[in-house]
């Protein structure tokens, strides 16, 4: 079956359309199986109920075949007290008795033939008139007792027309109680069969009797007469026993047949009466007919329902399963139209609000993608067009302070230049006065030129423009250097320089002149504002080896609390009068704090005011490459 | 080493408060001084006078310093005499560029001139 191989095949999928016809089938079937059970049981009691009417009918064939044979045996052996009878016999009064006979025969249709035959057995007078018989034994393999009347077995003769002759005798005697002759009749099994002929049931049953040897004396086909069935048949034997049954034979001609056996109580013949079976369960067989159409019509009623009733049932579900792949092909637009009024059609109408809903939300997507990537190219332009506009102001501001450089550098070349040729007399003799005068004029110029540089300085790193070059160095060496270049700074004053570099320090590997920068610029200051007391210089390792602290100390002013979070801002002195008190440009701490951003440093001021200030800062002992600007 | 006040120095600058103040501490330090005003007539000037020491700004209207060192390596009978670059400008890859032209020296105005001086005597006795 189709169903089967696709279920062995791929076990996986079964239809829940195939699911439903297999279950209604089942369903189905459950009936037809409850009237198979009750068609069991009611066969029986029909069988039991047709075997029993059979065998009535047996019994009442039975009846009538000892009736007839009675009847004979009670005619003949009437006939033998007969005084008409024993005197035609006692003197062979043959016309007498020919007479007698006629009329007995006349009377009672059951004989074919009446005769007497002498004490010797020898056939005197016969009715009706048989001369061949006259003087001749009526038959050798028939011996009748004399003295006792009775009935013989059945025999075949040759003075007799019929091929199965059965008789009935009764011996005669005279007044004196001798046996002078026995009277005979032949019964007429014909009529007998006739007889029965019209009590049995139907054409196509019939029945035959055997004598009490069990041979053939009567049966519907004339050529089974005289055959012997003690041995051959199980049934007959059976009945010559006087057994009586009912059995399904097959019989001479090979069909089956229903059969009920009965040996007759007084002339103890066996009756056999056969019923075809078609015949005999006819009902029966009608029934289980009926029954099998009436199985295959329902069932294949209950087929076409549930195929039907299935479909309708899968139908709106493989229209579901359609829709999801619509629109899981991307057809949003696609509707279910499902009216089945059940919790499918609920589905559906779930299931267009969702595609609705997804067809929305995307069509929403695609206008807010569209327009995200419209604002995406906005914005690109326009970031190129601000990073070509900053390049180009990036560009001008370069040549701007290129400009600035040589535009305030060729101005102040020539005050310095002036002011220095006269005070060093180079153009003659000054007045005191004048020289004092060209002094202040020479330190305000350097101030400015100061002004100038770190303003540059300043421009350029925050434009990006220094480019950092890393170099391997000891820093002691460094310190040394730096204590030298500032050493006619600090000779005037009246305090002491201390370094205390850690001698675990490792060499360096940074700029060496951004650091060195930033030290000038820290000791610088400190020098700036102190006046007694100590400059301490001091460095070493932390942060696991991988950052150096170095710190400068001072005893001077300190810094106002308020002020210390400003300090690395542009242009903050502490005040706006330390400025003229001092010196200094204001921008020496907030370029040392950009300069430490492009070595990966950080610093940290520390003060008290009136006691002195600490600033600390800490660098990467090897500097990144990312740290290159 | 040639006498002092034999050595001739040839500073060229558009600025001509430049080349007074130059004039007047060379002159101060004893030596012989020429100075032009622009490219084109410092070349003529180099030629004729065969100076000992170029000071050359770079700055300055039609041929700029760099160029200019850069003819006066490119003529044999001049080219030996040492360059050194006195400017204003100090923009990133100037310095670097001075020396690529042949320079021997890049001076930052306003000009420190002790440190100048030093760097002229230097030069003359080597």
């Amino acid at each position: 079956m189709k169903l089967i191989e696709r279920i062995k095949k791929k076990t996986v999928f079964l239809s829940i359309r195939n699911k439903l016809i297999i279950l209604f089938f089942v369903i189905a079937l459950l009936p037809v199986i409850l009237g198979y059970i009750t068609l069991l049981v009611y066969q029986k009691s029909i069988k039991e109920q047709v075997r029993a009417s059979h065998f009535a009918m047996e019994e009442s064939l039975v009846k009538l075949v000892d009736q007839y044979v009675v009847d004979c045996q009670k005619v003949i052996i009437d006939a033998s007290y007969q005084q008409t009878i024993i005197d035609g016999v006692a003197y062979w009064n043959l016309p007498k008795l020919r007479n007698r006979f006629s009329s007995v025969h006349k009377r009672y249709k059951n004989f074919t033939f009446i005769l007497a035959e002498d004490r010797n057995g020898v056939v005197k007078v016969s009715y009706p008139q048989n001369s061949g018989i006259i003087g001749k034994k009526f038959s050798p393999k028939v011996n009748l007792s004399i003295k006792k009347p009775g009935i013989s077995d059945v025999f075949c003769s040759n003075y007799i027309r019929e091929l199965a002759v059965v008789v009935v005798y009764a011996p005669v005697k005279n007044s004196a109680g001798r046996i002078i002759g026995t009277l005979i009749g032949g019964i007429d099994i014909k009529t007998l069969s006739s007889m029965l002929d019209k009590v049995k049931p139907d054409k196509d049953s019939y029945i035959y009797i055997v004598d009490r040897k069990g041979v053939i004396l009567s049966h519907p086909d004339e050529s089974m007469l005289l055959t012997d069935l003690s041995e051959e048949s199980s049934m007959v034997k059976k009945v010559i026993q006087d057994k009586t049954g009912v059995e399904s034979v097959m019989d001479y001609r090979g069909t089956k047949m229903l059969a009920a056996y009965k040996l007759t109580p007084l002339s103890k013949w066996g009756v056999v009466f056969q019923e075809p079976f078609r015949n005999a369960y006819a009902n029966l067989i009608r029934l289980k007919i009926f029954f099998i159409i009436l199985t295959l019509v329902g069932l294949a009623v209950a087929l076409y329902f549930s195929i039907r009733f299935s479909s309708m049932i899968t139908a709106p579900i493989h229209d579901l399963q359609h829709g999801a792949e619509m629109i899981g092909a991307g057809n949003l637009n696609y509707r279910l139209n499902i009216k089945t009024r059940d919790e499918i059609e609920k589905l559906a109408k779930e299931f267009n609000s969702m595609a609705e809903k997804l067809n929305e939300s995307y069509s929403g997507f695609d206008e807010k993608i569209n327009s995200a990537t419209r604002d995406l190219k906005e914005a690109h332009k326009e970031i190129e067009d601000k990073n070509l506009k900053l390049k180009e102001s990036d560009r001008l501001k370069s040549e701007f302070l290129a400009n600035m450089s040589h535009e305030l550098r060729t101005p102040m070349n020539a005050i310095i230049g002036f002011s220095s040729l006269m005070e060093e007399r180079i153009y003659g003799e000054i007045s005191a006065k004048q020289e004092d005068a060209l002094g202040k004029i020479g330190k305000n110029a350097k101030a400015l030129l100061q002004l100038i540089n770190d303003i540059l300085d300043l421009s350029r790193i925050e434009a990006g423009k220094v480019v950092m070059s890393p170099s391997e160095f000891k820093l002691t060496q460094l310190v040394d250097e730096i204590v030298v270049t500032m050493e006619p700074l600090i000779r005037p004053k009246s305090f002491e320089l201390t370094r205390n570099i850690d001698e675990r320090t490792p060499e360096l590997f940074t700029d060496r002149n951004r650091l060195k920068q930033i030290i000038i610029n820290l000791l610088t200051n400190s020098i700036k504002f102190t006046k007694e007391g100590r400059i301490a210089i001091d460095a070493r390792v932390v942060d696991p080896g991988d950052k150096v602290e170095i710190s400068v100390e001072d005893t001077g002013i300190g810094i106002h609390e308020n002020d210390l979070p400003y300090m690395f801002e542009e242009f903050r002195q502490a005040d706006g009068s330390s400025t003229r008190q001092y010196g200094g440009t204001g921008l020496g701490l907030s370029i040392t704090k950009k300069l430490l951003d492009l070595l990966g440093g950080e610093i940290e001021a520390q003060s008290v005011y009136g006691k002195g200030t600490k600033m600390v800062f800490r660098i990467p002992v090897k500097m990144e490459e990312t740290e290159k600007v | 080493m040639k006498k002092k006040s034999r050595t001739k120095i040839l500073l060229i600058d558009d600025d001509p408060q430049a080349l007074e103040i130059t004039e007047a501490r060379l002159r101060a330090n004893g030596y012989k001084f020429k100075g032009a005003l622009d490219a084109v007539e410092g070349i003529n000037l180099i030629r004729s006078e065969k100076p000992d020491i170029i000071l050359l700004d770079v700055e300055m209207p039609g041929v700029d310093g760099f160029s200019l060192c850069k003819i006066i390596k490119g003529d044999r009978s001049i080219s030996k005499i040492p360059i050194i670059f006195i400017t204003a400008k100090e923009l990133i890859g100037d310095v670097e560029k001075g020396f690529e032209v042949g320079a021997v020296d890049y001076v930052l105005k306003p000009v420190n001139w002790d440190r100048l001086m030093g760097k002229i005597e230097k030069l003359l006795s080597s």
